[in-house]
């Protein structure tokens, strides 16, 4: 992984970013046909099958979430402000490169 | 399992008596004619209720008597073996209490404590007519009119609908649904106004067909603010928890079916004289009643390992409560289907032999595979989540399960940590712990190496081998699987049959799991691992060669005298066994028209 070291805490909109690139390719479409203030399950993402969304977040950022972060948290807006807290909380100040 | 859960399914077996013998209240000819005429079984259910069962579904804290869910297998598998009606009609209380034990406040917990002391009975109205398992479809609701919460909307083919004094309600809060917007309701009939709501008439079924499937009209139905279980939005979470719960006790029904379904058969072939010989002497029946034997046995361990990490590792639930929940009723679907076979045409017959019982069967335990979420709706739940589970390397989660952990679960002489309802979650932390920590087995038993025939340690050894490989092999072919499937979205067909191959290699790992940490206290056959050799070969597929063909005809034939035993001596088919009520003839076929 290519990690864009920054020693600062990350920003939400580094976090949205990268969140918008991972959704895109999970859900096989385009960053651009992505709108970051629609609640997800607007894309076909099903309510129960995102349980397997937290455990690929948690694998991918390397730390801890509640399953249900995406009910919690149901637009890419505001979940990447949440996963911005929790990894400053965590002490990760890294993203997985975008195109990993 | 310890001796005081012994103890007390003893007690309730010795209780409900011989049911080969018509006489008794619980007898396969008494369930078969209650069946007939569609009756509920109410004499058994209040023998049930005699006994006391209604405070094994009752918290200790609460006043009831509680302790495990081992505990509490071991009793609905005696009840389910005389029959499954008996067993759901009472058990399904279990169902309905499972949510407000979980996440209800402590007021609503003691007053549902007391309804189900009292007998009275609790179901859970949980699917619609127009969605089936799709919960987040569900159209019943809770509009908020002025100072009043009124509920709307019906709920359609539950379990004691008509019959229960109270429910729990899956409704939904949010007009626009999502994962946020369902609640779970605790609904006394008691409690609300007999003119807002109405019974749905039970409907007919091909199986338990006494028992109360039917439905409940809420029409307005004003309802207090306090009947909410945990907080408005939550009703998903809570029900998807529950169910992991009663997906793995579920089992219990499936054991206790396979068990008389085997019984009942063997009193055939063991009488029955056909082309000069007794069925059970000719190759081809006493094969399938080998194999009955042996999936019977997988089965129990698998579902006594499940109810186990109940207590002992409720994160992993989410998963395993799934793969017990599909393992076992489908596999003992084919193990009477295979049993079938050796009856002929009196498996077929609503009467003669055992009363017609094994018929009644057939289509009894056919409702349990459907049941607390159907067997797809179990493949979806391991699907999602199969690629963790498979992961190589546990160590790098923080939350992985600790080998410990596993030792206590499948060691069945140890005594079992208090239930935490609490420790549920919606998905598993990492890699299922009976994969990742095989590669220890071999070290486990080096005592048993030592002692083992050479034949029998080397075939273990390479089944073990076996095993580990086939997790490797589904691994590589579930990581290909994942890449063309959108994530968050329903699994691809190729994901729900890794699923299936995902429970046999999980039940295959949990009978090899149970035997290495409990054989010591298991009895001299269980514990000399030939029924695990042959299981864990049938499980692998013909492909795990193990040894010569003489051999394992040896060992079949040292099986199959003793299922021929535990039969003459009338004991449970189960890896624990367990003294059955006497029959007056055993191995005679005792009831006949």
């Amino acid at each position: 992984m290519n990690g864009v070291s920054e020693v600062k805490p990350l920003e939400a909109s580094d976090v949205l970013l990268w969140l918008v690139s991972r959704f895109a390719r999970w859900l096989k479409m385009k960053p651009d046909e992505l709108d970051t203030s629609q609640r997800i399950s607007q894309y076909g993402l099903d309510s129960v099958a995102a349980v397997s969304l937290s455990s690929e977040l948690e694998d991918e950022l390397g730390i801890q979430l509640e399953t249900a972060v995406i009910w919690e948290y149901p637009t890419l807006e505001s979940l990447a402000g949440h996963l911005a807290g929790e990894l400053s909380r965590q002490g990760i100040t890294t993203l997985p490169a975008v195109d990993a | 399992m310890t001796m005081v859960q012994k103890t007390q399914a003893l007690e309730l077996e010795d209780y409900l008596g011989d049911p080969f013998d018509s006489r008794n209240v619980f007898s396969f000819r008494t369930a078969v004619e209650m069946d007939e005429l569609e009756a509920y079984p109410e004499a058994a259910c209040n023998m049930l209720n005699d006994w006391g069962l209604p405070a094994y579904y009752v918290p200790a804290k609460l006043g009831g008597k509680f302790t495990s869910f081992e505990q509490v297998l071991n009793l609905m598998r005696v009840v389910a073996r005389r029959d499954l009606t008996a067993a759901i009609a009472h058990g399904k209380t279990y169902l309905g209490a499972v949510a407000v034990w979980m996440a209800a406040s402590v007021e609503q917990q003691s007053k549902l404590a007391r309804i189900i002391l009292d007998r009275g009975q609790v179901s859970l109205g949980l699917t619609e007519q127009g969605h089936g398992s799709d919960l987040m479809a569900s159209d019943v609701e809770v509009r908020h009119e002025g100072e009043k919460y009124r509920l709307y909307g019906r709920k359609w083919l539950i379990n004691n609908a008509t019959r229960s004094r109270a429910l729990t309600v899956f409704t939904r809060t949010d007009p626009q649904g999502g994962p946020r917007g369902f609640s779970l309701l605790l609904v006394d009939k008691a409690e609300i106004d007999r003119r807002q709501y109405s019974l749905v008439p039970k409907i007919k079924t091909h199986g338990i067909r006494g028992a109360d499937i039917s439905g409940i009209q809420f029409s307005g139905c004003s309802i207090s603010p306090d009947a909410f279980i945990g907080k408005i939005g939550s009703g998903l979470d809570i029900t998807l928890k529950a169910l992991q719960v009663t997906r793995t006790m579920c089992s219990a029904l499936s054991l206790g079916a396979a068990d008389t379904a085997l019984r009942i058969t063997l009193d055939f072939a063991q009488q029955r004289r056909i082309y000069n010989n007794t069925v059970v002497d000719i190759p081809y029946p006493r094969q399938l009643l080998l194999e009955s034997f042996l999936d019977l046995l997988v089965c129990d361990c698998t579902a006594v390992g499940g109810a186990r990490a109940l207590h002992v590792a409720p994160e992993q639930m989410s998963v395993w409560s799934a793969v017990v929940k599909n393992f076992v009723p489908v596999t003992v679907e084919t193990l009477i289907q295979q049993l079938s076979r050796v009856l002929g045409a009196r498996f077929y017959l609503r009467e003669d032999h055992c009363a017609g019982m094994f018929q009644k069967i057939v289509r009894d335990n056919a409702i349990v595979s459907l049941f607390d979420g159907s067997t797809a709706v179990n493949l979806e739940m391991i699907a999602l989540q199969l690629r963790r589970r498979l992961r190589e390397n546990p160590a790098t989660n923080t939350r992985e399960t600790p080998e410990d952990k596993l030792s206590t679960i499948f060691n069945i002489a140890e005594p079992l940590p208090e239930f935490i309802y609490e420790a549920f979650d919606l998905s598993c932390p990492g890699a299922d712990p009976v994969f990742s920590t095989l590669s220890r087995i071999n070290n486990q038993l080096e005592a048993f190496w030592a002692a083992a025939p050479d034949g029998v340690a080397n075939a273990l050894k390479s089944l073990v081998t076996e095993l580990q490989g086939a997790v490797s092999a589904l691994r590589t072919e579930v990581e290909a699987a994942w890449k063309s499937n959108a994530l968050g979205t329903r699994p691809s067909a190729r994901l729900f049959r890794l699923a299936q191959r995902y429970s046999t290699l999980h039940a295959a790992a949990s009978c090899l799991h149970l035997w290495t940490r409990s054989r010591e206290h298991l009895d001299p056959f269980f514990s000399d691992g030939i029924w695990l050799i042959l299981a864990l070969r049938r499980l692998l597929g013909s492909s795990a060669i193990v040894t010569d063909d003489a051999t394992v005809a040896k060992w079949e034939g040292q099986v199959f005298d003793e299922l021929l035993k535990l039969h003459r001596d009338n004991r449970l088919f189960a890896v624990t066994t367990l003294a059955l009520s006497p029959r007056e003839l055993v191995g005679k076929v005792s009831i006949q028209q």
